[in-house]
């Protein structure tokens, strides 16, 4: 969390009390981890569907009851069941395959991606190897920063569950980054 | 994703070694695993990739706010309706509408109580339904009593064919007729209109009061004297049923 406990509590209270200012406070310290979460999970347009995540969060801060710590967990409770659907309906979707050239593809690869999407493409491999359910855990628990009950809730599952998917997700990995020094 | 509680298993992630490594940590222990912002947290291949994954939003910053997302924060988007509110007025609607149906479908079969006829009529008019007034009720109602011809007593003094016990003799006509025969006297409850001139069709909707083979339809009570041979005090209820032209020869009396 960047800002104070304090800040951020004056933020939501005025958010809840209709202040654009307040909201656009909470929009900064909330949507770029939405927007992590999100891309990790592979959602395709990662600022469309955040956007979308925070126009449900501002039309219910009305209703919405608690501190700011329950607060974050109510908006990724949001943006875990809008990833939910659009898991769904890219599964609709038919895949559309854009059309690069071969050249400007490889210039894209080797000039734009090579360096940047380094770290990425380390990160996205090490969460592939992981199954959704974990991958929502893991996810949660560290780019959503919240404890365990909190996912729970956000998943529905039993904290147990959520801690055996901890476990499974911690020991996958660990095994996979082993088997990756053995062959290296 | 599942929303019940039961673990799949995974085809490869029951590594027995790994997971009782992990199992015995404490929830403290794995949290400082995955927060290697924690002092003393040990920064481990699994902390490295916890890392990453936090740097990610800090990396790439907070997505423009769309100008849609921006409209409905600042009010010039008109809130929408609360999915209660939604539901509520869909209700009320849907109310509104099979409350209007049934009102409708009352109205037209002329069963509704007078004021809300005529209200029902009114309405219908303004979307070009004709629907029948109260007024119209009453002149049916009396029109069905039908005038009494030539009734036979009965054993008991009543009159088969007195008006208010025969069926619907002269009662009201919604066609045109012609009369013929002696004008009765009485129309015997119903209202004396002008039964057109002779071997001329009559204004449609009149009783035609004398002898004929009436066509009335509708309902109505039919009490008073008839004309028929023997003074008869038809009682009850008439129910002139029927279709066609009741023909009389005569006079008409208007």
């Amino acid at each position: 969390m960047s800002a104070s406990a304090s800040e951020l509590a004056v933020a939501l209270a005025g958010a809840r009390d209709g202040s654009a200012a307040a909201f656009e406070r909470v929009y900064e310290e909330l949507a770029p981890p939405v927007a992590s979460y999100l891309r990790w999970n592979g959602v395709a347009d990662v600022d469309g569907l955040t956007n979308e995540v925070m126009a449900n969060v501002h039309r219910g801060m009305g209703r919405f009851k608690g501190d700011w710590d329950a607060f974050r967990s109510w908006v990724f409770t949001i943006a875990h069941h809008r990833l939910i659907d659009e898991r769904r309906s890219a599964r609709r979707r038919p895949v559309v395959v854009e059309e690069v050239s071969e050249a400007h593809a490889s210039v894209r690869d080797a000039e734009e991606d090579a360096l940047r999407a380094l770290g990425d493409e380390r990160v996205a491999a090490l969460l592939a190897v992981l199954s959704t359910d974990q991958r929502d855990v893991l996810l949660l628990r560290v780019v959503a920063d919240l404890p365990l009950e909190e996912v729970a809730d956000a998943l529905h599952k039993s904290i147990g569950a959520v801690k055996s998917l901890q476990h499974r997700a911690l020991a996958t990995l660990r095994r996979h980054l082993a088997v990756e020094a053995m062959e290296q | 994703m599942s929303s019940s509680g039961r673990i799949p298993p995974g085809p490869e992630d029951d590594d027995d070694e790994w997971m009782t490594k992990f199992r015995s940590l404490t929830d403290p222990e794995v949290d400082a695993l995955l927060d290697v912002r924690s002092p003393g947290a040990p920064v481990g291949a699994i902390g490295a990739l916890a890392a990453a994954l936090r740097a990610d939003a800090a990396r790439h910053g907070a997505p423009a706010m769309s100008a849609e997302l921006r409209a409905q924060v600042t009010g010039s988007r008109p809130a929408r309706v609360p999915v209660r509110g939604r539901r509520v007025l869909a209700g009320a609607l849907g109310g509104l509408l099979v409350g209007g149906a049934a009102f409708g479908v009352a109205g037209a079969q002329d069963v509704l109580p007078a004021p809300l006829q005529d209200a029902a009529a009114s309405v219908a008019q303004v979307v070009g339904i004709h629907l029948p007034r109260s007024s119209d009720r009453d002149v049916r109602d009396q029109g069905q009593g039908g005038a009494g011809g030539e009734g036979k007593p009965n054993d008991d003094g009543t009159d088969p064919e007195a008006p208010g016990s025969g069926r619907g003799t002269g009662g009201a006509d919604s066609t045109p007729t012609t009369t013929h025969g002696p004008p009765a006297t009485t129309p015997g409850g119903a209202v004396p209109a002008d039964p057109g001139t002779p071997g001329q069709p009559a204004t449609p909707a009149t009783p035609a009061p004398g002898q004929g083979n009436g066509d009335g339809r509708g309902r109505g009570d039919g009490h008073g004297p008839g004309l028929g041979k023997g003074q008869d005090e038809g009682k009850g209820q008439d129910e002139g049923k029927g279709q066609g032209t009741s023909q009389s020869q005569g006079p008409a009396i208007p």
